[in-house]
């Protein structure tokens, strides 16, 4: 099974700057500055996971995360400069996401999806498992519940660092996942 | 003190993290079509401060993986075909391959003209379709116009595989030209299909149709069109007796589409159309089965009309049609509306 793989900004807390001359291997490639394709390449997976969780499907998430690079990449000298790189996206991504769906709440009226061709790929996440009933009860919680359920036990992070990428208080952080978290024990429990 | 739930919903997330994964390739074409970051203003200290910011993270990236480890830079053979006279004005170099292709020869053998062997349509904007007799799979795709290496991603597994009686239709050869690692190679007008090995598939030849497939402009699409094919009944028709009309309006990101017979408004259709021709948002209004309810010209006298105009649309889908995608596609009078797994949904011409 494929590590999992969270957190990469975490790491540039205690990262150490190794020049050719210290490892005494072949001169490096010349410094360049990073691009967004190195960071897609880096990171795109942990967020198009993290995407994947704030959306429930893979479309939106793949727009999700498509809005967020192209934001990103509009101010990519604040991107290149910050000191955590995934962190910084990550808020983004947050941001993104909350924009995307006041917008979307205000605007969109979808197709009756009778009325569309079925697509030709399978749902991919249409197992049947006695998991899937929390997962359709985590989607079906008001979107701030589930970010901040996904950024705390996905992301692994703390309730101080949650209230920061989403701007809220700490204590609003508490109280949302308690409330959350009490809706998912009682249609548990039905 | 984290209890069961809260252990249940890490390894949930955790595991349905993990089955899904990023497809780098339709990532990279999205974000290679999606509009170029406005130029900075040009202040010395900000120069210089994003120069020793940039300098800082590039010793950072080094040392600590920004960049992947895996980084391919290794590539296929240049071929002296590609290194005068290939036109790459889509930022992926894809515009030079843009167009609908026809298998010319096949394994050497040559293909007649009329033989129906399959095409292979790729657009500017990255998207891919295989129409193989039968079988029809789409996707999106990267290419690398100094090697000519195709990289096809989002591969959908072929959605119309033929019945028994009609397997003569079904034409798996022009899958090749679709499978990671080969290389497509223009040689004069004329596309080659080839492997690692410079072992020769197919060669493919441009079709009569339709040229050109590129991300929509926005100003260019705005006119009138006529249904020319349409998604009916599990497969796309041609309607060559159409009557049905799309009026295209444009208004800022925004594609609007009021659809009827030529003096009906049936289905009013509202998308945001991204630069890569996905649609950001939808909206509809005006549906009606088979009846006029509001004439363009705003009287009431009509409403309620026999669906006369467009018998040829009306009677292939029992007075339904849908319209609807995921994403646009334009080529010269052409605007075609697009599945969310690249199939084409409705093709409009310009009237």
């Amino acid at each position: 099974m494929e590590q999992h793989n969270r957190g990469a900004g975490a790491s540039y807390m205690s990262m150490e700057i190794v020049t050719s001359d210290r490892v005494g291997i072949d001169p490096a490639p010349p410094a360049r500055a990073p691009t967004i394709e190195d960071f897609l390449a880096a990171h795109g997976r942990a967020l198009f996971r993290l995407a994947y969780l704030l959306t429930g499907t893979r479309a939106d998430a793949e727009d999700l995360l498509h809005d967020t690079l192209v934001d990103l990449q509009r101010g990519w000298r604040k991107m290149a400069a910050a000191a955590a790189p995934y962190a910084y996206a990550r808020t983004a991504l947050m941001n993104r996401h909350a924009s995307n769906r006041r917008r979307r709440s205000a605007t969109e009226i979808p197709i009756d999806p009778v009325a569309l061709p079925e697509s030709a790929q399978p749902d991919p996440t249409a197992r049947v498992d006695s998991d899937n009933a929390l997962w359709q009860r985590l989607s079906t919680l008001p979107p701030r519940m589930r970010e901040v359920l996904v950024l705390r036990y996905y992301e692994d992070l703390s309730d101080r660092l949650i209230a920061d990428v989403l701007g809220i208080r700490p204590s609003a952080v508490r109280s949302t996942a308690s409330r959350a978290l009490a809706i998912l024990r009682e249609e548990k429990s039905r | 003190m984290t209890d069961d739930l809260e252990t249940r919903l890490t390894t949930l997330m955790r595991e349905r993290a993990d089955d899904v994964d990023i497809d780098l390739d339709v990532c990279r074409a999205r974000l290679a079509a999606a509009p170029a970051p406005r130029p900075g203003r040009r202040f010395v200290a900000g120069a210089l401060g994003l120069g020793l910011a940039a300098g800082l993270a590039s010793a950072l990236v080094i040392g600590n993986g920004w960049l992947p480890a895996d980084r391919t830079t290794a590539g296929g053979p240049t071929v002296a075909s590609f290194a005068t006279g290939v036109a790459t004005t889509g930022s992926h170099g894809a515009a030079a391959l843009a167009g609908t292709w026809r298998i010319a020869t096949m394994d050497g053998r040559r293909v007649a003209a009329d033989a129906d062997e399959g095409t292979l349509t790729l657009a500017e904007s990255g998207w891919w379709r295989v129409d193989a007799g039968c079988v029809a799979v789409g996707g999106w795709f990267t290419w690398d116009a100094k090697t000519g290496g195709f990289s096809p991603g989002d591969y959908t597994q072929p959605d119309r595989m033929p019945p028994a009686k009609d397997e003569s239709c079904y034409r798996p050869s022009i899958l090749s030209a679709i499978w990671p690692g080969m290389r497509l190679l223009r040689e004069g007008g004329d596309l080659r299909v080839v492997d690692g090995q410079d072992k020769e598939y197919l060669r493919l030849t441009r079709t009569a149709g339709p040229a050109l497939f590129a991300p929509p402009r926005l100003s260019q699409l705005q006119g009138r069109y006529r249904v020319a094919s349409a998604w009916l009944d599990g497969r796309l028709r041609t309607l060559p007796g159409s009557a049905a009309i799309v009026d295209l309006g444009v208004t800022n990101e925004e594609l609007a589409a009021a659809f009827g017979p030529a003096e009906c408004l049936w289905y009013q259709w509202t998308v945001g159309v991204k630069a890569t021709g996905r649609f950001s948002e939808t909206r509809t209004t005006g549906v009606a089965d088979g009846f006029c309810r509001k004439p363009l010209a705003g009287s009431d006298a009509a409403a309620e009309q026999p669906f006369g105009h467009a018998q040829a649309v009306a009677l292939a889908t029992q007075g339904r049609l849908v319209v609807g995608g995921d994403s646009v596609a334009v080529g010269p009078d052409t605007v075609v509306l697009l599945g969310n797994t690249g199939e084409v949904l409705m093709t409009l011409s310009r009237t």
